[in-house]
Order: structure tokens, then sequence, then C-alpha cells
């Protein structure tokens, strides 16, 4: 790659997204430097699946460009934006009944359209899944499941992973396990996207963050320094005391 | 004693083809979401091919099925690319009633073209060719050798969709299209892989039964009907309960028929009613890989 290093990863400029009159994106921009966490903020419904969907390709968007790793890669589909260096951990976990738990982690590599990462470097970062890795997807505990879609996402050696909403619904101390191994990952060298509810988890496991309200940016800034009564106000709107 | 010998024999050979009718509607179902009305009449079709290839180049069916297998591969593409991707299938009634316009296409091609007589593919003197393992028993060597490459179809395709990097796709579409989509599968890639799959079994099939029956331009109905028994008794998921569902129908077919000739394709959709009276969820209902 002889990428240059100084400009971010990702650049997202003035993303607009409508389900018919509804405006889930309001012009939304926001970049993820190489090697960075960034958090996005907001209740729900303030647009960040939309977001995460729109740059993973996978939601249609009405205007607005997207870069990635200084290429346009604006209107690409999911499985090209896979086979650029997106990986995408989605809300729910998308686990495939079907699919074994190692096959499910496996469907990372097709998605990824080369060799893919070693499935036993996913199991050493979660060994709870080798064990039960010829279990059916679904059948695991709920983290398990997440530990999946993070492995499945890993397979496809990602320069980006956007994370959907990881905690929801999990165990606090789940929860904690999942986001030391996202903080791994980036000292490894990876950029992470994490969309969260939970603004206290976020906050503490980014360097920067957005907030989201009704589909516009209302506050950004170095997560050390966040303001609670700040992102409150972004998070919940003016209106709100 | 030896009669019943040589039925339940029969059933079990003829279970084959029938398995081979249904493994591409079952595909076609399970990874494509689509009820392919037009399977029966593109098998047909696929049939007349063969006859056309072998007849003007003077070759035998089975040389032709070599020639037979790109030429569907390629049509079947064609079709995919050009129609299917087209076509709306939000609604699963569209690509349903562009099947039936397929089918009644096909039909009235092969009516102008061929007219009405009954057509044949023959294989020459294999076709006569018996063994008589016991006294009074015979096999016949050609309904063996359909039996053979069922079963080694059956066995690839098995292979493939429970042991590959395709099948882990193929198993993930056929779940959730829209998850798959999501966490970015490639779904137009697969459905042509999965297509062409299909189309392998109907140039295997359309060959396989040229040679052992009859066919006109109307044939396509009857196959159809059987290939819908043996998925809905086999289930969908376990391509040898596929196999072992075209054998039930095919057996029930025998019994009938040494009954009385006119009670054969009854007596396989009686047992078809019977199976799904008491095991509506198939004989063998979807198991994990």
């Amino acid at each position: 790659m002889t990428a240059d290093h100084s400009q971010p990863l990702l650049e997202v400029s003035d993303l607009h997204l409508r389900y018919g009159g509804l405006r889930a994106l309001d012009g939304v921009s926001l970049t993820v430097n190489r090697g960075e966490t960034v958090a996005v903020l907001g209740a729900n419904g303030a647009g960040k699946s939309s977001l995460i969907k729109a740059i993973y390709g996978a939601e249609p968007y009405s205007a607005g460009q997207i870069l990635f790793d200084g290429v346009a890669v604006t209107g690409r589909s999911p499985n090209q934006m896979a086979q650029a260096g997106i990986g995408l951990v989605p809300e729910g976990r998308k686990i495939f009944p079907s699919l074994s738990v190692e096959e499910n982690i496996r469907l990372g590599v097709a998605i990824g359209g080369h060799d893919g990462a070693d499935i036993d470097r996913v199991f050493e970062i979660f060994p709870e899944l080798k064990e039960r890795r010829n279990v059916q997807g679904t059948l695991v505990s709920g983290g398990q499941q997440q530990m999946i879609a993070i492995g499945r996402a890993l397979m496809a050696r990602p320069r980006l992973l956007l994370c959907d909403e990881i905690s929801l619904g999990l165990a606090p101390t789940v929860v904690d396990r999942l986001y030391d191994v996202i903080k791994d990952l980036v000292a490894g060298g990876m950029a992470v996207l994490i969309v969260e509810q939970e603004t206290n988890r976020a906050i503490k496991s980014s360097e920067r963050y957005y907030c989201l309200l009704e589909g516009r940016v209302t506050a950004q800034g170095l997560s050390a320094q966040a303001d609670q009564d700040e992102i409150t106000r972004a998070y919940f709107g003016g209106d709100h005391d | 004693m030896t009669d019943i010998a040589n039925i339940v024999i029969q059933g079990i050979l003829l279970g084959g083809l029938f398995a081979i009718y249904a493994l591409g509607l079952s595909l076609v179902f399970g990874v494509l979401r689509i009820v392919n009305i037009a399977h029966g009449d593109v098998l047909v079709l696929a049939a007349y091919v063969a006859f056309v290839l072998s007849d003007t180049l003077a070759i035998s069916p089975f040389l032709a099925l070599l020639i037979l297998i790109p030429l569907t591969l390629l049509g079947g593409l064609t079709f995919q690319i050009g129609i299917f991707e087209r076509v709306d299938r939000r609604d699963p009634l569209v690509p349903m009633l562009v099947a039936f316009g397929f089918a009644v296409v096909i039909q009235n091609g092969l009516l102008l073209l061929f007219g009405t007589n009954p057509r044949k593919l023959d294989a020459g003197a294999i076709e006569q060719l018996s063994v008589s393992p016991f006294p009074g028993i015979n096999v016949s060597v050609l309904a063996v050798l359909i039996l053979v490459i069922a079963i080694a179809l059956i066995a690839v395709f098995q292979a493939i969709i429970y042991r590959s990097r395709f099948g882990i796709q193929v198993r993930a579409v056929s779940d959730s299209e829209d998850n798959a989509r999501l966490i970015g599968v490639d779904i137009t890639a697969t459905f042509r892989k999965a297509f062409m799959m299909v189309m392998l079994t109907v140039a295997v099939g359309a060959v396989l039964m040229g040679i052992k029956t009859n066919f006109d331009p109307f044939s396509g109905a009857s196959r159809l009907l059987i290939a819908f028994e043996v998925v809905v008794i086999g289930g969908l998921g376990n391509l040898w309960g596929t196999l072992a569902a075209g054998i039930v129908i095919a057996l029930a077919q025998m019994v009938g028929a040494s009954i009385d000739v006119s009670y054969q394709t009854l007596a396989g959709h009686l047992v078809f009613l019977l199976v799904l009276v008491i095991r509506p969820q198939g004989l063998f209902p979807k198991v994990v890989g």
C-alpha cells in the first residue's frame, strides 16, 4: 500500500439518507483515522444504524460521498466494501442457524474475497468458540454469538471494523470482554467505528466521538475531554431540561 | 417371491432418476426461493436438445450429454442474467409467473418444432442388457447405471453444500438472503453458481429420462409433479433424503404398476398423500450440517 498515511482511513462527507419522507441522515460528515477508535452516540432512531449501513453499502443514500483509504467507494455493495477492507459486526449479530459456530465464522472468508485470516487466530481470541465449534450457531449464548459476529468480520481481514450496538442485551462482564478485544485489535493497527446507545462505555473505549440527533451531528470531540452535560444535550436535544 | 423382488429392485433403480429431477427443484427453492414450475418443461427441453444432438451427430446419448452439459449451463446463465436478475423478487408470485410463462413458451415451441410424436433417446445395446444375480431376478444394466449416476451426483452435491466454502455461502443465503447480503455475501454470484448446479442436474436428468422413457412436448408436467412430491417427502436440506424419497415414490409406482399398469402414477401420488398426512414435515427434515 502506498496510501498517504496522514489522510483519514474513512472520510464520510455530507451523507443524506431518507426512508420515504423520513430523513434518517441529514448531511452527516465524519472521519476515522488509521488505528483510531471512533464512537457514534445517539438515542434510538437518531440514525446510527442507518449511518453504519450506509457506510457499508447496505443502505442506499441519496447524496454524499464516502472515501475509504483515499478511494471513492460511494455506491458500492456490502460485498465490494468487504473486499475493499471494511468489516461489519451487524446489529443483532445475524448468525445463520443452518451453519455451525465454525461455519458462521468461516463465512467471513467468502465475504472478503481472498484467503482470509487464520481461523485459529479467532479461536485464540475467543477460546470458548473453539470448544463449541460444531454446535449450531444460534444455539450458543448471546455473548458467544456476538463473538462469532466479530470473528466472522475478522476472517475477511478488515482494516476498518464497523461495530453496530455490540453491547445490546449482553451482561456487563461480557461487554467488558468484547471491548477489551476491540482495544487489542486497535493496538494491532485496526481502525474501529463503534455505534452505541450506552454512552459511558463508548466514551471510555474511544478516542473521538460524534453525537447524532435526528440524523445530524450535534456534537463531536475528543472522548477524553467529553463533557457529560454537552453529550446529554446533543443526545436528547435541547428541549429536555 | 421373485416377482416382489423384481418390483423392489426396479423401484429402487428408478428412484435415482426421480431424485435427480427433484435435486434441481429443491436447490432452486431452497436457495433462490423460487417455486420453479417450469422445471419439468426445462427437463423436457434439454431432452429434445439431447435428441437432436444424438440424432444429427449419430452419437450415443451419453456422448451427447457431454455436449449438452455446457449448452445447458450456458442457457441457464443466459436466462439467469437476462431475465431472472431483472425480475422483482420481493413478490414471490412474480418469478413464479415468469416460470409459468417460460413453461408455456417451451411447450408450444417444442410442439411447433417436433410435433406431438413421442421421442426417445436410443442408448443402443445397453438398453437390452441385463444381469441375473439370482435365478428369476433380472436387473437392467442401464437402470443400475442410472442409479449409480444419481448417487454420484448427490454425493458431489452433498459435499459441495456441506463441506465447501461455497456451500457455507449457499446455506447462509438459504437461511436469510437479506442478512447474507447485509454482512457482505455476494448474492448474485451465489445465485449464479447455485443455478449452474441446478442446470447440471437438468442436463443429466434429461438424458437419463430420455433413455428410460418416452417424452413429448407436454411431458414436463408429470416430471414436475414427481419432483415436487420427492422434494416434499424428502424434506429440504438433506440430499440423501431426496434420494430416499425418490425411491419411495418409484417403489410405490412399481407396486401400483404390478397390480395394473394404469395404477402406476396413481400409486405414487397416493403414497405421497399418505406421507403428507402422517409426517407433514417430510421423512427427512432439515438438518444442520
